[in-house]
């Protein structure tokens, strides 16, 4: 028989809590509900964006007859609308809103302030980005990323088009959804800077608290300080500091490019663009690059955060681990003009700036991946469902991150600019680096935000695999025929009259059969997620997947109470039961910043080993 | 490296090229996992995570390649202003339209009235009979009439012309004057195929360039 000790939540909703080493109270019961539905609304998007992209691979390898006849060069443009946004901006954004919330709280012990603004964060953007769908549903099709001025769909003279109406619904409902998005950023940046909260990221004794060395410490700068400064400045948790970068990268592009959806807006009532195409592009760009890094930045601090449990060790500094985060705060909004790369009339200056920051980002993502490396390196790695997915997607990271790097570098990137090169770099990167650690954390953070096991581990699995390969041969195939010289966002990319192009097929044809495998690997998940949502609620205190029961560990000594009934649940080991010990653990191992963390679960996870 | 090289492509440094360095990049990656994997299943008995050592080294490896690979191609921008030695023996005015290419050369644009209709361009044709002598050095000068094109030339690889590649490419704004430099060295069929999501018939909007083999 196991035990496991409840950690009674001490928080009245409101007030700023008093005790910062209490994470499950921190996370109040009105926070999780949000949560949920945050990540129930991004994973539905999911779903949808990517049953559309099926339709856009039919499209594409000539045979739209395959699983329906939507096929015109009309609906592919609606299409990748909606495909690219549906997942950057109907998957993403919700899922980082939620990652987030969850965080600040859980790793933080910090309950979040003005919680009240969460539901509305959720409307906001359910109704902005809904709004952005309707728009392609209704006829609207540029693509996910819209250039300026937008073609007169009139051109096409099989007559397909879209009203300044719809354009209109497109411009106000991403206008709604960035809306949501700066009262998420306020809520963020309240919980993370406010001086309301009496704990000790604010004041310790000795320690530096001013408004500078918190700000310092949430972007990770502490890092570069000499040892007599960062000594006296108490860190922040890196999936903290991963959420405070990202956020501010989101929030310090929003203006231009409000501007150009208002100019895209104004231009579409009947009246004359206010801004230059070229400004409007990089209007576009300063904004779409750091959208791609809203969710995949706390993911990676989710790394930092899960990998040392996992494999039961800390990290040898903290310092390693902050590092890269100021350079990620820099680049992500710095890269944007390698979109650009290809406009000669774009200042030289902006170009070179971004191929440095190309560089930097990779650099910055080297270092994460080699100090991740290292720390698994030999140790008692537990393969859980959770881990193995965070690892796939570290191969998508590193994977997409080479292709990246040939696509920043600009002489390189001619002979690969708007080919499916690029839709490769960002398939490695989105489905197989984000959307699979985004499964692991949700694996990983679902039974503790909603109280539910897991249904079935095995689904689990396969979905895994199923994705994975997928989602690898996807963008590997995506990569061959970027090589190949296949432009992107083509209907139809195989012509008659180019002789050249018929070698198209077979790759065309692969794509689809990933895609379909792909698909087919969400069914499982689709399953075990309804099931789970289904079935009653089991505990209310924090508590692991019960998927993660493989590894047979030695009982820890302590044991003070008996298992609820809910515990002894007969799929749970005691191995698991053991995981729900309270133990507390930190997550470096040098003096300084030590950032202790008491979820009981995963500490203790770490101890039982 | 030939003094006027402008692309990498001169140095046969082109998608396939790429290819290769992605796909040893790959290769490496899966080994790497492969041995941490197996790092796993052979823990250390003192859990010593004695790899964490060797991060300033990686360091040092990580930024020699990135700053090794920027500072070894930067001689190739394919920017004209960066090539101010190149002079070209031909050049080229191009517009793009929803959806056709508009090729003419120089003298012939310079004069005429500037309408799409100069029966010396080739408007919206599939075929655009610009005789470009091999070796030649081209500016092209692209400008759009309408919306946001991408101006993309590709070599034929083959004599059937079965496979091809990009030789260059450059963006197309309304409003403003791309160029690029590209020079000839095969004689054959090149065709220019739009590279920018620019409507509904985007896919339909090429054109074929033939460089010739002749005498200067
Ligand atoms: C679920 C499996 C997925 C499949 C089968 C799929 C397939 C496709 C296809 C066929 C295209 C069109 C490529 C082109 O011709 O330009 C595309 C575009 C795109 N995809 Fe995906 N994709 C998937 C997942 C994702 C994910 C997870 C993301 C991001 C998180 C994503 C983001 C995009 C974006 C931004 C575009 C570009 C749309 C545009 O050019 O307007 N996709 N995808
Ligand atoms: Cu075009």
């Amino acid at each position: 028989m196991a035990t496991v000790e409840e950690v009674p939540g001490n928080v009245i909703p409101g007030e700023p809590i008093q005790n910062p080493n209490e994470p499950s109270g921190a996370l109040t019961p009105f926070a999780k509900k949000w949560i949920r539905r945050l990540l129930y609304l991004s994973f539905l998007n999911f779903i949808i964006a990517g049953t559309l992209a099926l339709f856009l691979r039919t499209d594409q390898a000539g045979n739209p007859n395959i699983i329906g006849p939507l096929g015109t060069p009309a609906v592919f443009g609606q299409l990748l609308l909606a495909h690219g946004l549906g997942m950057f901006i109907g998957w993403q954004f919700p899922f980082a809103y939620a990652l987030t919330l969850y965080a600040f709280p859980k790793y933080m012990g910090r309950k979040i302030y003005a919680e009240k603004l969460i539901p509305v964060v959720f409307f906001l953007f359910a109704i902005g980005f809904y709004l952005v769908w309707l728009s392609a549903f209704m006829g609207f099709g540029p693509g996910w990323y819209f250039l300026t001025p937008l073609w007169n769909p009139a051109a096409w003279s099989a007559g397909a088009t879209w009203t300044a109406t719809d354009a209109l619904i497109f411009f106000g409902g991403m206008m709604i959804t960035n809306a949501s998005l700066i009262v998420f950023a306020y809520v963020l940046f309240k919980t993370a800077f406010s001086s309301s909260y009496k704990d000790k990221y604010n004041s310790s004794p000795g320690m530096l608290s001013t408004m500078s060395a918190r700000f310092a410490a949430a972007i990770g700068f502490d890092a570069y300080m000499p040892s007599a400064v960062r000594d006296r400045i108490q860190g922040y948790p890196i999936a903290a500091i991963a959420a405070v970068v990202t956020t501010l990268d989101m929030v310090i592009s929003a203006p231009p490019f409000l501007v150009l959806l208002a100019d895209g807006a104004w231009v579409s009532a009947g009246n004359p663009a206010f801004l230059n195409n070229l400004v409007a592009k990089n209007f576009l760009w300063i904004n779409y690059h750091p959208i791609v890094y809203f969710a995949f930045f706390p993911l990676i601090g989710m790394y930092y955060t899960l990998i040392p449990i996992f494999a039961n060790r800390k990290f040898a500094s903290s310092r390693w681990a902050k590092v890269p985060w100021p350079m990620l705060l820099i680049s992500g909004v710095g890269v944007y003009s390698h979109h650009l790369f290809m406009d000669t009339s774009q200042p030289f200056s902006l170009q070179i700036m971004s191929e440095s920051m190309t560089m930097l980002v990779s650099f910055a993502s080297g270092i994460s991946v080699f100090t991740l490396f290292a720390l698994i390196w030999r140790s008692h790695y537990k393969w859980t469902l959770t881990a193995k997915f965070l690892a796939a997607s570290i191969l998508g990271w590193i994977v997409g991150g080479v292709i990246g790097v040939e696509q920043g570098n600009i002489p390189t990137d001619v002979y690969e600019h708007n080919t499916y090169a690029v839709v490769s770099h960002f398939h490695f990167m989105g489905l197989d680096g984000i959307i699979l650690a985004a499964f692991g954390v949700l694996y990983w953070i679902l039974p503790e935000i909603s109280g539910k096991q897991w249904y079935s581990k095995t689904l689990g699995e396969i979905h895994l695999w199923g994705t994975a390969i997928g989602g690898f041969g996807l963008a590997g195939t995506f990569a061959i025929l970027g090589f190949m010289g296949v432009p992107r966002r083509e209907y139809a990319p195989i012509q008659a009259a180019l002789p050249f192009t018929q070698i198209y097929y077979d790759p065309l044809i692969a794509a689809l059969f990933f895609a379909l495998f792909t698909a087919v690997a969400q069914l499982p998940f689709i399953w075990n997620l309804l099931k789970t949502m289904q079935s009653p609620t089991t505990t209310k205190s924090n508590m692991l997947p019960e998927l993660e029961t493989t590894v047979p560990t030695p009982l820890p000594t302590p044991i003070t109470r008996e298992l609820t009934p809910a515990f002894s649940h007969a799929s749970m080991t005691s191995n698991q039961a053991a995981e729900n010990i309270n133990l507390s653990g930190t997550l470096y191992t040098d003096h300084g910043d030590v950032n202790s963390f008491t979820n009981q679960a995963e500490s203790s996870l770490r101890d039982s080993q | 490296m030939s003094p006027d090289a402008i692309l990498l492509g001169d140095l046969g440094l082109n998608a396939a090229f790429l290819a290769v360095v992605f796909g040893a990049a790959v290769i490496i990656t899966i080994v790497a996992a492969g041995l941490l994997i197996w790092s796993t299943k052979h823990p250390e008995e003192g859990d010593s995570h004695a790899l964490a050592k060797y991060e300033k080294h990686w360091v040092v490896i990580i930024l020699a390649i990135f700053v090794i690979f920027a500072l070894s191609t930067i001689s190739f921008l394919p920017y004209p202003y960066a090539h101010a030695n190149v002079h070209p023996n031909l050049t080229i005015d191009v517009t793009g339209q929803q959806f056709a290419w508009t090729l003419c050369d120089a003298p012939y644009w310079a004069n005429a009235s500037t309408s799409l209709t100069n029966p010396s361009c080739f408007p919206n044709s599939n075929v655009t009979y610009i005789p470009i002598p091999v070796g030649d050095t081209v500016l092209f000068n692209v400008t759009s009439h309408d919306v946001t094109h991408g101006f993309g030339i590709y070599q034929c690889t083959d004599v059937g012309c079965t496979t091809a590649a990009i030789l260059d490419q450059v963006q197309v704004m309304p409003g403003f004057y791309n160029s690029i430099l590209v020079t000839f060295k095969t004689a054959g069929t090149y065709y220019i195929r739009c590279l920018e999501f620019c409507g509904y018939g985007h896919y339909t909007m090429f054109t074929q360039l033939n460089v010739t083999v002749t005498s200067t």
